[in-house]
């Protein structure tokens, strides 16, 4: 390691302690009363208040500015305890800082977890990278065709970086072209966060799904036969707008069934109106797929916005319109996109509103 | 300049002024034994304990009740701009009943060298729950609407008890400690008034108040 190395290192190790030490003394002026010494939510006096425990290494998935904002304009503001007060400007921004920072300790593993600051919202057509836990219902309709699709998707972490999800895809009616309803292939699929830099704003996530052939051939809708999908989702904030991509290849056990075929999908979102955690945010977005057998490649832009329907921001609704670029048979109908998702980690539905 | 909490600033309306004194019967609750051991500065602050009146006041006169005039009283009034002072002092609220005209500033201060935290729970106005974790800490709030006496606590030292009652008019008091309480600039008229305590019901009582003269009234409380 070079001089200049060491001494980088041994600067932000400095500057590093020198902010914990004054996090420190924050929390024991202002926090430790209610939350105790541990962190975990035991008060220093008798009360049946039990505030949230910093030592869950749960609470790593809230971003920092959440937290800060808890601290500046209390917790009913953000679907919070009324007793969590509204420290206003008592405390300077650099304390602020120092202090999430340091309740970030409480967790001992903190370090292995990907932090909050990387849980960028969910788009409707770009895979996330940030690991969840979250119930979404999600809805394609193309009136044109009148056809309607709905998927439901139950994501849960287990351990620091590791996701595992089920999706339930539907088609509730038939089609008008005869296609009846029912259920199509259910997919399960794990992710692993394989990177990330929480200075940098980056997470990097790979995994594998398999779509299992439960679906009917005859209503098209199963492939009737498993197909596996290795990919990667990449999610990089560049100020207040975020840059989320990801990257797949469908590889089908029987071929003859169905083809392989290469997907992408990049989504930027626009800063936020209002806050980052509840506001409305707008995002673009391109996914396309090539199937390398018969050449053939689609292209569809996507434009949505998305906005939390609740003060904690764990709720969160989305609509929006995809517009077929470059359709590989004729020209396509345009279509709708919607989720709806409740991100159970953060606590019940009905807590927040 | 801040003012006390039982001495509102009434600009100049009428000549005249109510007095009075507010009395109770009976034998009083014993005071509260309060136990701050949670917080050592708050221990240091009362080394021989603390204790809490319910019933509190001297010579059969009942102090920390907010008298006001219930009648409608003809004019404007704009609200008065000098705030009144909530202080966290020793980890007790000083004082123990505050009267506010809306729109008036009510001023929180943190004298104590530990976190307190101000929530009152209005169910007229909005309430709010302001954190003051240093000493010299000042806050300024105002309420929007009348209300009769709501109370304001510290979620972190539950001891720590205020009440406050709105008005949107300037003339309300606070008794002395022997009960007695004076309304100035009183408009001649015909008034009923309104005695607030923090855990007694509201009693009212009706003077008649003559240019440039006292008009007098007293309210007696049973204690049961």
């Amino acid at each position: 390691m070079s001089l200049l190395a060491l001494a980088l290192l041994a600067g932000w190790a400095t500057s590093n302690t020198a902010q914990i030490a004054k996090g420190r003394e924050v929390y024991e002026t202002a926090c430790i009363l209610c939350h105790g010494k541990d962190g975990a939510g035991n008060p220093e006096w008798e009360s049946e208040i039990r505030p949230v425990s910093f030592a869950d290494c749960g609470t790593t998935a809230e971003p920092s500015a959440l937290w800060k904002s808890v601290v500046v304009n209390g917790g009913p503001k953000h679907g919070l305890a009324d007793v969590m007060p509204a420290f206003g400007e008592a405390f300077p921004p650099d304390e602020l800082d120092a202090v999430v920072a340091y309740l970030r300790t409480f967790c001992k593993t903190a370090d292995r977890y990907p932090p909050g600051d990387l849980n960028f919202r969910r788009l409707l057509a770009t895979g996330k990278a940030f690991p969840e836990a979250e119930a979404v219902l999600k809805t394609k309709i193309v009136p044109d065709e009148g056809e309607t699709e709905m998927e439901f998707v139950y994501e849960n972490r287990l351990g620091p970086r590791f996701q595992y999800e089920l999706e339930f895809p539907v088609r509730p009616a038939a089609t008008n072209e005869g296609y009846g309803a029912g259920l199509g292939d259910v997919v399960v699929s794990g992710k692993y966060v394989l990177a990330f830099n929480p200075a940098r704003l980056r997470i990097l996530s790979g995994g594998l799904e398999a779509a299992l052939p439960t679906g009917s051939e005859k209503k098209e809708l199963g492939s009737g036969t498993t197909v596996f999908v290795p990919f990667l989702a990449f999610g990089q904030g560049i100020g207040s707008t975020v840059f989320q991509t990801k990257l797949s290849v469908e590889l089908p056990a029987n071929t003859s069934k169905a083809s392989r075929t290469f997907k992408y999908s990049v989504g930027y979102s626009l800063p936020p109106i209002g806050l980052a955690r509840t506001g409305y945010i707008a995002a673009l977005e391109l996914t396309g797929s090539y199937n390398r057998q018969n050449r053939s490649h689609e292209q569809t832009a996507v434009i949505g916005v998305s906005k939390a329907l609740n003060k904690l921001g764990h709720v969160i609704a989305s609509v929006g319109m995809g517009i077929p670029l470059r359709p590989s048979e004729g020209p396509k109908p345009k279509e709708f996109r919607a989720y709806l998702l409740w991100d159970f980690g953060d606590g019940p539905f009905w807590t927040g509103w | 300049m801040a003012t006390a909490a039982g001495a509102p600033m009434v600009q100049a309306q009428g000549s005249g002024k109510i007095t009075g004194r507010i009395l109770f019967k009976g034998v009083p609750p014993e005071p509260m034994k309060i136990r701050m051991a949670a917080d050592p500065r708050c221990q240091q602050a009362n080394p021989n304990g603390a204790e809490r009146r319910q019933i509190d006041g001297k010579n059969g006169g009942l102090t920390n009740v907010i008298v006001s005039i219930k009648t409608k009283v003809k004019g404007t009034f704009p609200p008065l701009t000098t705030p009144v002072v909530l202080d966290q002092s020793g980890c007790m609220y000083t004082p123990a009943v505050i009267g506010l005209m809306v729109g008036q500033p009510l001023k929180m201060r943190n004298s104590d060298e530990t976190l307190h935290n101000i929530h009152p729970r209005p169910v007229v106005n909005e309430g709010f729950n302001v954190g003051q974790p240093r000493k010299g800490m000042e806050t300024e709030k105002k309420f929007d609407k009348p209300e009769t006496f709501f109370p304001v606590s510290c979620d972190v030292h539950p001891w720590m008890r205020s009440y406050i009652a709105v008005f949107d008019h300037p003339f309300f008091t606070t008794t002395k400690e022997d009960g007695s309480f004076e309304i100035p600039n009183v408009p001649p008229g015909e008034y009923e008034i309104e005695a607030q305590h923090p855990t007694l019901k509201i009693m009212t009582g009706k003077v008649v108040v003559k240019a440039g003269a006292a008009g007098v009234v007293d309210i007696t409380y049973t204690l049961k």
